[in-house]
This record gives C-alpha cells, sequence and structure tokens, in this order.
C-alpha cells in the first residue's frame, strides 16, 4: 500500500480502533471443547489440525478486524480526479452599483415584488443558470461598486457560487470600479500555473473612466496572466451603445462605455463584446461566451466518499458463518 | 465433599437460570449458542439502522471590519495588522465548527455589512470560505469611514436576516471620524436575540494608522491634519461662558479649537465603547491576543441542537463482537481458576489443620493442563 492509498482512507471514530487489542483473544485462546486426555505427547503432530486451528484462529481475528473496521467507520476519502475536459477558468467580475437595480428599460423599481425584474436579479439568474450549465468550468466571484469585493474564489463548487449570487442581491451602492474589479480578478491568477483557459467575465451596466496609467498596468497584468476578456453590457433603454463612436467627439466622460470597448480591444488578448438589451439577450451571450470558451482544461472530477463499514461487516458475518459451522462440526464427546 | 462435582461447564452455568432457560442450546453448547447470538446481532447492520441524535451545531456570522485603522500592526504576539490577526482568527473558528454548522462572512465599513454569501455548511465549502476569509482585504472597503455601532447594529440585522443565531464581529473600535456622542443610534433590536462576540483585536496604546502601497508596505503614516479631529454633526451642549469662546450655536456649535489634543490620527483598541455596544446588543466583549483563544469563546456563545440521522450500526457491531469474544470464555471445560478454587477448597476440606497455599495449587493444576490438552 502506498502513501496515497493510505492518505485515501479514513475512519469516522478512529478512537475504536482500539478496541482492536481484543484481537488477542483468539492469539492467546482456540475457544474449542476441550477433553481430558492423559498424554497427549504420545500422539504425532497433525499437520491438518494445526492447520484447521491456524485457520480457526484467523477467522477469528478477520471476525474482530471487520467488526472493528466497520464500527470505526471505514470509508475512502472523497477524493479528486484530474481530467482533461472543454471548459475554462472563469472569473466572473459582476457590477453591484445602484443602476444595476434598475430594469432594463431604465426605471427604478419601486414595487419589491418586481425586484426580480431588475437587472441585477436578471444577471443573477443567468449566471446562476450558466454556471449550472458548466460543470467543469472553475468559476470564481468578483463584485464591484465603489470598490471590488472578493467573494468566492475559482471553485466547483457551485451551491456556494449560488448562495454568494443569491447575496449580492441586497443593494448596489454607487459608482463603478471596474478597473480595481478587473485588477483584483487578474491578481487571483497571479502566481498560480496555468491549467486551463482563463476568462474574465466582466458582466456590467456601464462603463467607466480609467486613467492611462491604470490602462498600462491592466494591459500588462492580462498578458502576463494569459487571460481573455469577455464584456456582457447591459444597455438600458437610454444607454449609448458600446459600438458606435458618441457624436460628440472623444469626451469619454460622456459615454465612458464606448471609450471603455476601444480600449479593451486594444489588450492584445482575445476579447469579445455583448451588448445585452434584454433578459434573453443576457443569455444568449452568456451561452455564446460559453461556446467560445469550450477549451480542453484541467479539472477534478470529486469522486464522492465512499463507506467501506458495510464491508467490513460483511466480512465479519462471513468468518462469524464459517466459525459457526466449524463449530457446528465440533464432536462432542472423546473417542480415543 | 464426597461427590466432588465433575468439572463441567454445567456447573458454572448453573447460575445463570434465566439465560438457561433462553434456549436449551446455551445449556449444551454455549460457544455454539454466543456465535450464533452474534450473527444475528450482526443482520440489522446490514438494513443501515440510523435514528435522529441531537447534535452540537453552530450557525455563525463572521463579520470583520475592514476600515483603515485595522492596518495597524499591534494584533497578537506577534504584532501582525490587525486585520491579518482576524482574517487568522476567523479562518481558526471556521476549522474548527463542527460539521453541519453553518457560516457566512461579512465585511464592515461606513455603517453597513456587506455580507459575502448565505451561510453554507462550513465542511462541504470549507476551501470556498476559508479562502473568502483569506482574501478580506482592506482595498474592499467602499468608504473610508467607520461608524462601529452602526456596524454592530447593521451586523445583528444581518445575522438575523440570513437565520444565523451568533454574530462575531473583529473591530479594534476605532471611530472615525469622530461622533458626536448626542447622536448615537439606538439598538432597536432585541437584546440577546442573537447571541455572539464582540472581538476586540490591538493594543490598547495608541498607534499612528499607516498608509499601504500596493504591497501592503507602509509608506507613511496619517497624519493629524488628514483625519477628523472632532464631531461637526449635530447641535452643541450648552456650555459655561468661559467654554464659549468661539461658539456658535449653527456654524461651530465645536467651540473654537474642538480638536485641540485630540489626536484622532492614532488608533487604539476601544475596550469602552466595545464593551458598552457589547453590553446594549447582548454581545460578549473579548479582547483577543490569540487566535486559538477565539473558538472556546465562540463555543460557549449559541448552540443549536440540529437532529442529524445518526447511524447506529455500531451498536450492533459492539454487541455482536461481545458475545463473540464471550464466546471464546464459554468452551466446555472448566475454568482455570474455578478449577484452582474448588481444588483448594476440597482439599482444605480433607485436611482442615493443614495450611495449603493457592499458588501450590495452580502449579499442581498447570501441570495437568500441560498434560491433558491441546
Amino acid at each position: 500500500m502506498n502513501a496515497d492509498a493510505f492518505n485515501a482512507i479514513g475512519f469516522d471514530s478512529p478512537m475504536v480502533l482500539w478496541i482492536l487489542s481484543l484481537l488477542l483473544v483468539p492469539f492467546f485462546l482456540h475457544g474449542q471443547r476441550l477433553f481430558d486426555y492423559p498424554a497427549i505427547i504420545l500422539l504425532p503432530v497433525d499437520c491438518t489440525s494445526r492447520w484447521i486451528e491456524r485457520t480457526l484462529k484467523l477467522l477469528g481475528i478477520i471476525m474482530i478486524l471487520g467488526l472493528v473496521m466497520g464500527m470505526a467507520g471505514l470509508h475512502l476519502k472523497q477524493s479528486e480526479i484530474e481530467r482533461i475536459g472543454h471548459g475554462a477558468h472563469i472569473m466572473m467580475v459582476l457590477d453591484r452599483s445602484a443602476s444595476m437595480n434598475d430594469d432594463f428599460a431604465g426605471r427604478y423599481i419601486s414595487k419589491p415584488a418586481d425586484q426580480s425584474l431588475s437587472k441585477s436579479a436578471v444577471a443573477r439568474d443567468v449566471i446562476a443558470q450558466f454556471i449550472e450549465s458548466r460543470k467543469q468550468d472553475l468559476v470564481g466571484l468578483i463584485t464591484f461598486s465603489t470598490s471590488p469585493v472578493f467573494v468566492v474564489p475559482l471553485t466547483h463548487d457551485q451551491e456556494a457560487l449560488k448562495s454568494a449570487l443569491a447575496s449580492a442581491d441586497v443593494k448596489g451602492m454607487g459608482f463603478t470600479a471596474v478597473a480595481r474589479g478587473l485588477g483584483m480578478a487578474l491578481d487571483y491568477f497571479k502566481g498560480k500555473p496555468v491549467t486551463g483557459a482563463r476568462l474574465i467575465l466582466l458582466v456590467s451596466d456601464g462603463g467607466a473612466h480609467i486613467d492611462s496609467q491604470t490602462q498600462d498596468q491592466i494591459r500588462t497584468w492580462f498578458a502576463r496572466e494569459h487571460a481573455a476578456l469577455a464584456w456582457i453590457y447591459i444597455r438600458g433603454v437610454n444607454s449609448p451603445s458600446i459600438f458606435i463612436k458618441p457624436e460628440d467627439g472623444d469626451d469619454s466622460a460622456s459615454a465612458p462605455e464606448y471609450f471603455l470597448h476601444e480600449y479593451f480591444k486594444t489588450l492584445n488578448v482575445p476579447y469579445q463584446a455583448y451588448e445585452a438589451e434584454n433578459p434573453t439577450a443576457l443569455k444568449a451571450a452568456m451561452e455564446d461566451v460559453g461556446r467560445m470558451h469550450n477549451l480542453p482544461s484541467h479539472y477534478f472530477e470529486k469522486q464522492p466518499r465512499r463507506d467501506l463499514a458495510g464491508w467490513g461487516y460483511a466480512i465479519a458475518l462471513m468468518a462469524l458463518g464459517l466459525l459457526i459451522t466449524a463449530k457446528r462440526m465440533e464432536i462432542n464427546t472423546w473417542h480415543a | 465433599m464426597a461427590d466432588y462435582p465433575r468439572f463441567s461447564q454445567r456447573h458454572a452455568v448453573k447460575k445463570w437460570r434465566l439465560v438457561r432457560w433462553v434456549h436449551p442450546l446455551w445449556e449444551h453448547h454455549p460457544a455454539l449458542f454466543l456465535l450464533m447470538a452474534a450473527a444475528i446481532m450482526l443482520l440489522p447492520v446490514f438494513l443501515h439502522p440510523s435514528i435522529p441524535m441531537p447534535r452540537k451545531v453552530y450557525s455563525v456570522v463572521f463579520v470583520v471590519d475592514i476600515t483603515q485603522s485595522m492596518n495597524v500592526r499591534d494584533a497578537g504576539a506577534a504584532g501582525r495588522s490587525r486585520l491579518e490577526f482576524s482574517r487568522a482568527a476567523v479562518r481558526d473558528a471556521l476549522s474548527s465548527l463542527p460539521c453541519g454548522s453553518n457560516a457566512s462572512i461579512g465585511l464592515f465599513t461606513e455603517r453597513d455589512v456587506l455580507m459575502l454569501f448565505k451561510p453554507l455548511e462550513v465542511c462541504a465549502h470549507f476551501a470556498v470560505l476559508d479562502e473568502a476569509a483569506e482574501n478580506l482585504d482592506w482595498r474592499m472597503a467602499w468608504a473610508a469611514d467607520s461608524f462601529i455601532a452602526h456596524g454592530v447594529f447593521r451586523g445583528i440585522e444581518e445575522a438575523k436576516r440570513i437565520g444565523a443565531s451568533t454574530l462575531v464581529f473583529f473591530t479594534d473600535g476605532h471611530q472615525a471620524p469622530p461622533a458626536n456622542p448626542k447622536y448615537m443610534p439606538e439598538f432597536d433590536g432585541k437584546p440577546g436575540e442573537i447571541g455572539g462576540l464582540v472581538v476586540g483585536v490591538g493594543d490598547v496604546i495608541p498607534q499612528e494608522i499607516p498608509h499601504l502601497d500596493e504591497h501592503d508596505t507602509i509608506t507613511g503614516y496619517w497624519t493629524e491634519d488628514e483625519v477628523m479631529q472632532f464631531a461637526t454633526f449635530g447641535m452643541a451642549d450648552v456650555m459655561s461662558v468661559l467654554e464659549m469662546e468661539g461658539y456658535h450655536g449653527r456654524n461651530a456649535p465645536h467651540g473654537a479649537d474642538p480638536g485641540h489634543g485630540n489626536h484622532e490620527n492614532l488608533s487604539a483598541l476601544n475596550e469602552d465603547g466595545l464593551q458598552k455596544l457589547a453590553k446594549v446588543t447582548g454581545l460578549t466583549y473579548m479582547h483577543l491576543e490569540q487566535t486559538k483563544k477565539l473558538p472556546p469563546a465562540l463555543k460557549q456563545s449559541a448552540v443549536e441542537r440540529k437532529w442529524v440521522a445518526t447511524d447506529i450500526r455500531p451498536v450492533f457491531g459492539m454487541a455482536s463482537l461481545l458475545l463473540f469474544i464471550a464466546s471464546f470464555f464459554m468452551v466446555e471445560r472448566p475454568s482455570l481458576f474455578r478449577e484452582i478454587f474448588n481444588a483448594h477448597r476440597l482439599v482444605r476440606n480433607v485436611f482442615p489443620n493443614q495450611r495449603f497455599s493457592v499458588f501450590h495449587f495452580i502449579q499442581v493444576i498447570l501441570s495437568k493442563y500441560k498434560k491433558g490438552t491441546s
């Protein structure tokens, strides 16, 4: 048994293993009927009898071993098998600024019952579906408003991701810190081996001006971490398009989204932008991102823990059955 | 004692009348009887029996103050930053919670608490919880202010909202900007409804609050001019004429030089303030100096009992094992000790005037065993 295999097994209650000291009992006692006989030394050594005796002892030991393994809760620990599949390592950068609480028409939602129509709620819903459909991806989550908040590291833990998405609903806060959100996502990849296609998926309903120094920094980081970028721009009715140059020239304050898109194009990494004007478009965009980033990648498939206690009990019962049979065959009287 | 009884198992078993009544097999083949009983005891195991048993679990919300005063490096023995120390304490506490417990992590700045996720089961989601705690950073703060009382009250509200029973709030109690004591928020919850701890981190000796760069290296310290030294909000107290120099009811309710000597750029663990807060909210205040002190303190607070289906196969397994072991001692032959005892008694009765040692008999009988048995 090599070290790996040894680490793979575990016990629920290892203290029960102390009962193994009862193994001394079959070692020192044989549990067979005895008869008075004056001088056994005169009889020749009977090999068959010796082996029968040893077998019975062994069965007793197996019985106790099996039982104790069962009681101690022997199991194969949950393990991860490395597989190569199709998917990506996706760091989601999700906008939770106040405007995400409006609906797609850009109206403020006043009735709590209509909260599910907000851009934020729809986006979270679509992302949750996306995560569910992509079991081979590693997904992480960063949210941002005035500042970025690191929420969930890259993980297969879908339940944790959904719980984080559900918790991100509470309220948005003002402004939009896109650059710092991207920086935090890239920073997460820093120093980790590249085992799959890296994608930073930005979901926001607005852009922000990024100063040129930060622009350069982010460009360097993207190149260094080999991460692709996808931007799903949730466009309200009154918001400008990211694909159309605003008429009033190159004033990045009036339409930062267009200039952000132009900047992303200069990153020299694979980049796609989507404009989602309604929930359906948002969903389609997510699906497209999924298709585009279905590259071979390493991923770990969880092997659930396997209970071996049942086998322990079964083996014990088998040994016990054989011992009972042997006992039944025991003679009651001795004919010399 | 002419009719010295034959050394038979019958003799040994005689006093167990009740058991003997159970089955004639017990009388004639006690070892076989015990083996079969052991086998029968083992059978229910394969039906996977389980019964609901209460288990102690916890439902904890960890909230960490991430304002800049938490960057002061005076927490714990090694003088780590208060935030780093709190992170370590959260991670220690997470790994000490029993499976079945729920935990969530939140951030506090300004007046608000932001929960990262809804409570997650600590064992199944340990990796995510642990890494989220590890990534708590002062850069996530969405504002630089810290109104501690608001934060604790919000923490309690959030804990209630997501259905947790315990709040663990890490802070140094450093209020920034200074609050006007007349305008403190009122706690409108029920004290003690949410139990838990207000954990004070840092040292009570005031220290300068550092400026950090992107690698968390200290590049400087907040100076007196950079921070607000006094509360500007609200109306002033009525003061004596002497104190009223420079006072203006609307424009300068704080007098002419209210911030003089306040040193709000320094930060120390405000134990008094946190103790008061703890009292109002029904939480317990503790000054944490070693991260490992947190788990025991946490376990003294709120406990929930959860009925968990518990595997009771080991109960049957144990019964079976005991019966099996007993079978080894129930072989059809006189017990060694009983034989010694009986023989000793016999000889003593026959020769009442002679003194016999039990050890003498042990010798005799052991030699007999060597001869007569396999």
